[in-house]
């Protein structure tokens, strides 16, 4: 078990492709990463959106909830820090599509998605309610992490809140299809839809001076395949670690703040940002809808 | 045709089917063949992701086909040929049907195959030529391409008006070409309600993202 993290975290991505409604085989899999885990000395791990049950799980979602609690999945306690993906419920019984951190298989921190995408193939609408907050949390060694979940990462405000509530790492768990495979990427990988996930995480890590490790699953289910491309960004923006596509694979990257604060020493941007321009520019736009 | 295209679609492909023959406990492909390039391309592509042995092909003799053309008196000999597969398919043990079409014969064609997985249904019938070396449909979707001015021509009108989601989508075809579209794309509304398994390539897919 880690006690809070030193001043640089081996972090390791596990891509990984969860079976779908097998919430035991799943934490297994994610118990038997932690141990490798720990042998490597990694510090955290960071599994995909919805690792623990699978992603399309339409009417199991009740089936497949948990209540919210302080240690959800015991088996999870032995090793590394570990996020994982789960569908927890509230006290109105209302099932989330959560991101839970876990230290010693207790609940560090707990994010649950904000923007359900309900268009498209996507009808995250229909099965879970959606979460209302946005917070970072000191994870120790002086890191504040904050978490999102797959189309979060699309609407930019909710990074940009997470960084000026003074983010050095935003993780990001995720389930995103592979598409456009006919004309496939532009560096070249399988799919059309990878460029832009990765152009979203590095404006995020450039503009912030954060680092943003996104995990996407692998796998299949139904008529989708799950895209990987899992990558570690640096707060200069730069691509550290990047996994292919379809397979399981582990990205492994030690991420210190030193390199946080060098990244940020040439700009003044968390400096000169300013919250209450924002606030009150909203305010101003809100009140003229009515 | 490009390897790494074909490589690429053939893995997306070859992933949803191994994973419907896991959902359904069924060891193999059973796939209609009609003799068409789709039938030959479905096969290459199944076979590179669940070998050889796991992809039958199910084709039907003229000898056949009339020793039971009595059975249905009136029945045109490509139908009865037709459903001699079909049944093949459906008998065989361990097996999953699957038909071959394309995602242009399979929205404008009236009705949709019943069988189960659709490997090649999201790929347009030019992007299954580029990939198999031809194409092929139902003659009323041929009528329309030659209406159209070319396969080609109709395809990426129907990449702007399905997958693109632009109205106007069907204007650059000749008229009558684009109301031959309108047309056939009502007449299988129906039929294309209830989802199969179509492995997605594309932008709007069968029974994922295009309930129209």
């Amino acid at each position: 078990m880690t006690e809070g993290f030193g001043e640089t975290i081996r972090l390791r991505v596990e891509q990984m492709a969860p079976v779908l409604g097998d919430v035991d085989a799943n934490v297994g899999r994610i118990a038997a990463a932690q141990r490798d885990a720990a042998a490597d000395g990694v510090n955290l791990i960071v599994t995909p959106e919805l690792s623990v049950t699978g992603y399309d799980v339409r009417d199991r979602v009740h089936a497949l909830a948990l209540p919210a609690s302080a240690e959800p999945y015991p088996a999870l306690a032995g090793g590394p820090d570990v996020v994982v993906g789960a569908i927890e419920v509230d006290g109105g019984f209302v099932p989330y599509n959560t991101a839970l951190h876990l230290r010693g298989g207790r609940v560090l921190h707990r994010h649950r998605k904000v923007y359900l995408p309900t268009y498209g193939m996507f009808d995250e609408g229909r099965w879970f309610g959606r979460g209302d907050r946005m917070r970072v949390y000191d994870a120790g060694g002086g890191w504040r992490i904050g978490l999102v979940v797959c189309e979060d990462l699309w609407h930019p405000a909710l990074t940009y809140l997470l960084a000026a509530d003074g983010a050095h790492l935003l993780i990001v768990q995720s389930a995103g299809a592979g598409r456009g495979s006919w004309a496939g990427g532009e560096t070249g990988g399988r799919f059309a839809s990878w460029p832009a996930w990765e152009h979203l995480a590095r404006a995020a890590a450039v503009a912030y001076g954060v680092y943003v490790v996104v995990a996407n699953r692998v796998g299949t289910e139904g008529p989708c395949v799950f895209a990987g491309g899992s990558m570690v960004v640096g707060p200069d923006g730069e691509l550290l670690a990047k996994a292919d596509d379809l397979d399981e694979e582990r990205l492994t990257v030690d991420l210190s703040l030193d390199a946080v604060a060098q990244a940020r020493r040439p700009f003044a941007h968390a400096r000169d940002d300013d919250p209450r321009l924002v606030y009150r520019e909203l305010e101003r736009m809100l009140g003229e809808r009515g | 045709m490009s390897d790494a295209r074909f490589a690429r679609i053939a893995a997306i492909v070859g992933a949803v089917a191994r994973q419907a023959l896991a959902d359904r406990g069924a060891e193999r492909i059973a796939l209609l063949d009609d003799g068409g390039p789709e039938a030959d391309l479905s096969a290459r592509m199944l076979a590179r992701a669940l070998g050889e042995d796991g992809v039958i092909r199910i084709t039907v003799s003229d000898a056949e086909v009339e020793s039971v053309l009595h059975l249905s008196p009136g029945a045109a000999p490509d139908d009865v040929r037709d459903e001699i597969r079909r049944m093949r398919a459906r008998l065989a043990p361990g097996a999953l049907p699957a038909h071959p079409g394309n995602k242009t014969a399979l929205l404008l064609n009236a009705t949709l195959p019943p069988e189960p997985l659709l490997p090649l249904g999201d790929l347009w019938a030019s992007e299954a030529a580029e990939l198999g070396g031809g194409w092929s449909a139902p003659p009323l979707v041929c009528r329309i391409a030659e209406q159209a001015g070319g396969i080609n021509a109709l395809d990426e009108a129907l990449r702007a008006f399905v997958d693109r989601r632009d109205p106007g989508g069907l204007g650059a075809l000749p008229r009558d070409a684009a109301d031959a579209v309108r047309g056939a794309l009502a007449a299988g509304r129906a039929a294309r309600m209830f989802p199969v398994i179509v492995p997605k390539v594309g932008t709007r897919t069968l029974g994922v993202d295009l309930f129209d």
